[in-house]
């Protein structure tokens, strides 16, 4: 390193814009990113579609398993950002066991509270809350929603 | 040399007031405006303007005079001809769709009358940014034309051998980048102009990242036309450069109509004026076209061989210091790159991916470090999809950088390889 260099030392705005960042990047979402459900899980694909966000690169595939006309299983292949994988990992987690209704009608909850910014509260905060922090970080949201949206192509194509 | 930047203080960004601790990595994108520029603009705007080439009044004899004066400027910096080579545009987009239209699809019109279109070719290399792709792509399509893309070689320039199994009698057109937004690699300008003209076929330079290297000897290269934006060169946004060989101009039709370009107009016809006057239809963005002529003036004043001089040692210091992460996977391989460097021209761009991490988050972290890099495809999806990428982090330099901004931007990609990476 030059002797002569010069750092500057951060000062409040950007120390707030730190932490900003951490708080999108809290454990929990690490914890999905580093080891997501779902991701490369090997299910019978009775419906599958592709997503992709031109803007960052993310390109996800989600599959989806349905049994008795209930979500049996989902799984995601491709290339992500960490906000897309953990989000496809919430997604992989909390949607089987739901009928084909019920599925949706989540999918397009979350994709609206994170478009929207609309507040969700009871058992969907508990399990979405680390998602939702993107709600702050406007260039993110599209990361987060893509599997979500892949996931209602996915479906409708079943119908 | 000094390792602090001399200039850095002629940039307001930096001061105390507005971004003082911006570690600002992404001058391919856009450079950051010298006071120098803004206040020339300011100036322009609050004491000199009027519309220029139409006013019979002194003021706008005044502007008329400093838009012509700037077109000299501009076609010394070039090495043009004559100051009647050089078009004021918004920028090297505009001028790449103007030269689509006005000069290659007239010759695509010509083919479709002699029923031959689907025969004709462009040619342009794979590491083009979308500017410098999609016009000719949307030609092609609409003519049954076919184009053409030279590979890069291991190095990231064109492979001229191909190119030149790739150029016949069909071809209308080779466009190509004098250097790659995505690689920061220079072209060998001349030899493919040589190549392109000894079959003569002409040829179109995307200079928008090359300028910031210095002026252009575009009779040296002997390309025929050379197109650049001024916000590359630390100029505004809005404002560029389009640079025609000899009498091409006047074998063009214009590209948009309005006042200014006309000697005469009927009902039934309009006849009208030559040079580059008729590719500047309506008023001239002339507080820009004063911005670049004060960049230029600014860039001079601090002489170009020691920005040069500068710039590559600090490409020097930063290349080093990513070749020694190791985590760092720059998008050619870099035992190459580094051998062609000591022999070439340095780049003042790299663009990598890190191990284990996506472009995005990396961008994002830094971000949060107050570094701004650039992170995604850059334009150049093609080109990355060739390099078995989707999207790579792309560091690049302006004369406000340093050593310290290097120094700050890997201890911010440490941190955030030990937060994010999946090891």
């Amino acid at each position: 390193m030059p002797v002569n260099s010069q750092v500057s030392k951060p000062n409040d705005s950007q120390r707030l814009k730190a932490k900003q960042q951490h708080q999108l990047y809290q454990q929990a979402l690490l914890t999905h990113h580093k080891k997501p459900v779902g991701f490369e899980k090997d299910v019978t694909v009775h419906s599958e579609a592709e997503g992709y966000n031109a803007a960052c690169g993310d390109e996800i595939s989600i599959g989806i398993e349905i049994e008795f006309n209930k979500v049996k299983a989902i799984s995601f292949h491709g290339d992500s950002c960490a906000i897309c994988r953990a989000s496809a990992s919430l997604l992989c987690l909390n949607l089987p066991k739901l009928s084909k209704i019920e599925a949706a009608s989540l999918s397009q909850q979350i994709v609206l509270s994170i478009e929207e910014n609309i507040t969700v509260i009871g058992e969907l905060a508990d399990k979405f809350s680390p998602l939702l922090a993107v709600q702050q970080f406007p260039v993110r949201k599209q990361c987060a929603i893509l599997p979500w949206a892949t996931f209602s192509r996915a479906l409708t194509s079943l119908e | 040399m000094s390792i602090v930047s001399p200039w850095k203080q002629d940039f307001p960004i930096f001061s105390s007031r507005a971004q003082p601790n911006l570690c600002y990595l992404d001058s391919a994108a856009t450079c950051l405006t010298p006071k120098h520029v803004a206040d020339a603009m300011l100036h322009y705007q609050c004491f000199s303007h009027a519309n220029s080439h139409k006013g019979l009044y002194q003021l706008s004899a005044n502007v008329t005079e400093k838009v012509e004066h700037a077109r000299e400027k501009l076609a010394e910096f070039l090495g043009a001809q004559h100051a009647n080579n050089i078009v004021f545009n918004s920028g090297t987009t505009e001028a790449l769709n103007m030269l689509a239209y006005s000069y290659v699809e007239p010759l695509l019109i010509k083919a479709r009358r002699d029923n031959n279109a689907d025969q004709k070719n462009i040619v342009i290399s794979a590491a083009e940014h979308h500017a410098n792709l999609l016009p000719w792509q949307r030609l092609a399509q609409q003519y049954g034309a076919e184009l053409r893309i030279v590979p890069i070689d291991e190095k990231g320039q064109m492979n001229l051998a191909l190119l030149s199994t790739l150029l016949d009698n069909n071809t209308l057109v080779l466009a190509f980048n004098h250097c790659s937004n995505v690689l920061g690699q220079f072209n060998p300008a001349s030899k493919i102009c040589r190549i392109a003209r000894s079959k003569n076929i002409t040829t179109i330079i995307d200079g928008a990242q090359a300028v910031a290297h210095g002026p252009v000897n575009v009779i040296e290269i002997d390309c025929d036309f050379y197109v650049f934006s001024a916000h590359k060169l630390y100029g505004p946004t809005g404002c560029g450069v389009l640079y025609a060989k000899g009498d091409l101009l006047e074998q063009m039709r214009p590209y948009q109509l309005g006042g200014g370009m006309i000697n005469s107009v009927d009902f039934n016809d309009s006849d009208y004026v030559s040079g580059p006057l008729k590719f500047e239809p309506g008023s001239h963005n002339v507080s820009s076209i004063v911005g670049l002529v004060e960049a230029l003036d600014y860039l001079n004043y601090i002489s170009w061989p020691e920005i040069n001089k500068y710039i590559d040692n600090l490409s020097h210091y930063l290349f080093k210091s990513l070749s020694e992460l190791n985590y760092f996977k720059p998008l050619l391989a870099s035992d190459i790159a580094l051998a062609d460097f000591k022999s070439n021209k340095r780049p003042s761009l790299y663009s990598f991916q890190i191990e284990g991490i996506h472009c995005h988050d990396v961008a994002s972290l830094l971000d949060s470090e107050n570094v701004a890099v650039r992170a995604g495809h850059h334009c150049a999806q093609p080109l990355h999809k060739s390099l078995g990428v989707n999207a790579s982090i792309r560091v690049s330099l302006g004369i406000y950088n340093d050593f310290s901004d290097v120094d700050k931007l890997v201890n911010s990609l440490n941190y955030t390889y030990q937060l994010m990476a999946i090891k």
